[in-house]
């Protein structure tokens, strides 16, 4: 029998899903490399590339692209695929069954994501050298910044009805969120960065490289991207209803 | 012959009811107890369920207790079924008798006023159709109401309960005879064993059997079979007359749809006060039911 304290100490059944599905990506190998994948490109080219030359630059390109590769493939990664293979294997079925409510699941799934996001945000940062006062600021900004990702992730995750689906459905994600790497190659196109899902925060990362972050000229990026927040939470709550649940 | 005419019928009946149907009427069954239980506590159990197969048996037990939020702790769901030495190999790993119990582990956490459970003995071997059957048996008699579907019929008629079959959209009760045949005159003689031939039928041939060589006969569709080292044989015979030539050769008439060579009979299972079932020696460990009113004169006739 569950005693009384056992019972009191027992999360609700929202806290045990965001474990669970936590725990889910940290128990699979695949998942699991795909997250470490944006911290292990950046060590292996911050060794190789970055080190040797000593470029004056390096912090902040090492910062800007640990943001948008954990923002571009964290989220599809540990959203889309989970969900895709619970519908595969059926286990949503028996969670279903169990009495688990799709909101919730659907909500679980984006708690977990941001928090895998925040943490590969994390290793990116001490991988790129960067001054330690700026860890916070960064981790805020790249999770603000994979939130829009993380809403597309879960709108196609209830979409997919397999892994191979999954498969397909993440490249837009990836491509998505690293778009703004091929803007900043001409000043017309940097201009219009706060355009992208993840444009806001990517400007507002190389702001706060260069130590202007709180400068007037972050204004723009940084209402762009709640902008862009406010607009992809709400897609998701008009669209997710809409999708076909499990038969 | 009493029926219900449909399945909104079956599941507002309060009786514990288990069905012989196709997979299609049993997922018409599922989504009218979802509708009908919706606001109690109900465990659900179908074929398709498989588990995280990366968890281990103990934390996929202990994420549904959580869910649950029941009294039920999950160690004690896996000491009652007997999962000890499987709580920690990996779902994906298990075999198919094992993930029977822990499915029916898991409903049992959530401590359910009703039960749906689809093909719940299919996968079981002989132990943990005896572990299902008193677990099933025991939450009956604590006021659960299970609605189970299976596949053959026997299997329905090994629990407690209401069985039927699935017909154009009825569900046909069998007829379950708990008082005994009195006028039935002593089918065994002393060491008389007559020398006889069973015959079934095959698409190319007509087979002779040997009495000894039936494990039992089963009335099912209105045909009649004979089940032979676990194959099935239809038989030209009606139960009437089976038992009527075979009585004396060691059967016994222990269900109206069933003869069984008690020769065969390994050991009688009581799970309740008033269910009975028949465990055999053969391979598949096979279990067939005992109606209630012939068990005394089972025991009378056997002296066990």
């Amino acid at each position: 029998m569950v005693n009384e304290k056992q019972a009191a100490s027992r999360p609700g059944i929202f806290g045990t899903l965001v474990r669970k599905f936590f725990m889910d990506v940290a128990k699979s190998p695949g998942l699991l490399a795909c997250c470490l994948f944006p911290p292990l490109f950046l060590l292996v080219f911050r060794l190789v590339v970055i080190d040797p030359v000593a470029h004056e630059d390096a912090p902040l390109f090492l910062l800007a692209t640990g943001m948008l590769f954990s923002t571009a493939m964290v989220p599809g990664t540990t959203t889309v695929y989970p969900m895709a293979e619970a519908r595969e294997k059926r286990t949503l079925r028996t969670l279903e069954l169990a009495g688990v409510g799709r909101a919730q699941m659907v909500a679980a799934h984006g708690v977990v994501s941001t928090l895998w996001t925040a943490l590969m945000g994390a290793v990116c940062f001490l991988v790129s050298g960067a001054a330690f006062d700026c860890l916070l600021p960064f981790m805020l900004i790249t999770v603000a910044a994979s939130i829009p990702l993380t809403a597309l992730s879960l709108v196609l995750g209830l979409a997919s009805r397999n892994q191979m689906a999954a498969s397909f459905f993440s490249l837009p994600i990836i491509i998505t969120g690293i778009a703004p790497l091929f803007f900043t190659y001409a000043e017309a196109t940097f201009q219009a960065l706060p355009l992208l899902p993840t444009g806001g925060g990517f400007a507002l990362v190389y702001a706060l490289a260069e130590g202007t972050l709180l400068a007037p000229g972050s204004i723009l990026p940084a209402v762009a991207q709640l902008i862009w927040i406010v607009a992809s939470l709400v897609a998701l709550v008009v669209a997710a209803p809409r999708i076909p649940g499990d038969e | 012959m009493a029926e219900f005419a449909s399945i909104d019928e079956l599941v507002a009946d309060d009786r514990n009811v288990h069905v012989e149907c196709s997979r299609e009427t049993s997922a018409a069954l599922l989504a009218a107890v979802r509708a009908r239980y919706r606001t109690q506590r109900c465990a659900f159990v179908v074929e398709t369920d498989r588990g995280f197969e990366r968890d281990s048996v103990a934390a996929h037990l202990r994420f549904y207790g959580s869910i649950a939020r029941s009294s039920v702790h999950h160690e004690d769901a896996i000491a009652h079924f007997n999962l000890r030495g499987v709580a920690k190999r990996k779902m994906g790993s298990l075999s198919p008798s094992a993930l029977a119990l822990v499915n029916l582990a898991r409903a049992s956490l959530f401590e359910p006023e009703a039960c749906f459970l689809e093909r719940p003995l299919s996968d079981l071997d002989a132990e943990g159709r005896a572990i299902a059957l008193s677990w099933i048996a025991e939450h009956m008699e604590q006021g659960c109401r299970f609605i189970t579907t299976v596949e053959p019929l026997r299997e329905a008629l090994l629990m407690p309960g209401v069985a039927c079959w699935h017909e154009e959209g009825r569900f046909i009760m069998v007829d379950q005879d708990d008082d005994g045949d009195d006028d039935r005159e002593s089918a065994y003689e002393g060491d008389e064993v007559r020398v006889l031939k069973i015959p079934a039928r095959t698409e190319t041939a007509t087979l002779l059997f040997d009495p000894r060589d039936i494990d039992f006969a089963e009335s099912m569709n209105k045909a009649t079979y004979l089940v032979v080292r676990g194959e099935r044989y239809q038989t030209p015979r009606t139960m009437d007359e089976l038992e009527a030539e075979l009585s004396r050769a060691g059967f016994f008439r222990c269900h109206r749809s069933f003869l069984v060579n008690v020769q065969k009979v390994a050991k009688v299972e009581h799970y309740t006060r008033n269910s009975f079932n028949l465990t055999l020696n053969d391979a598949a460990r096979t279990s067939i039911p005992l109606a209630k009113g012939r068990a005394e004169e089972m025991r009378e006739r056997y002296r066990w």
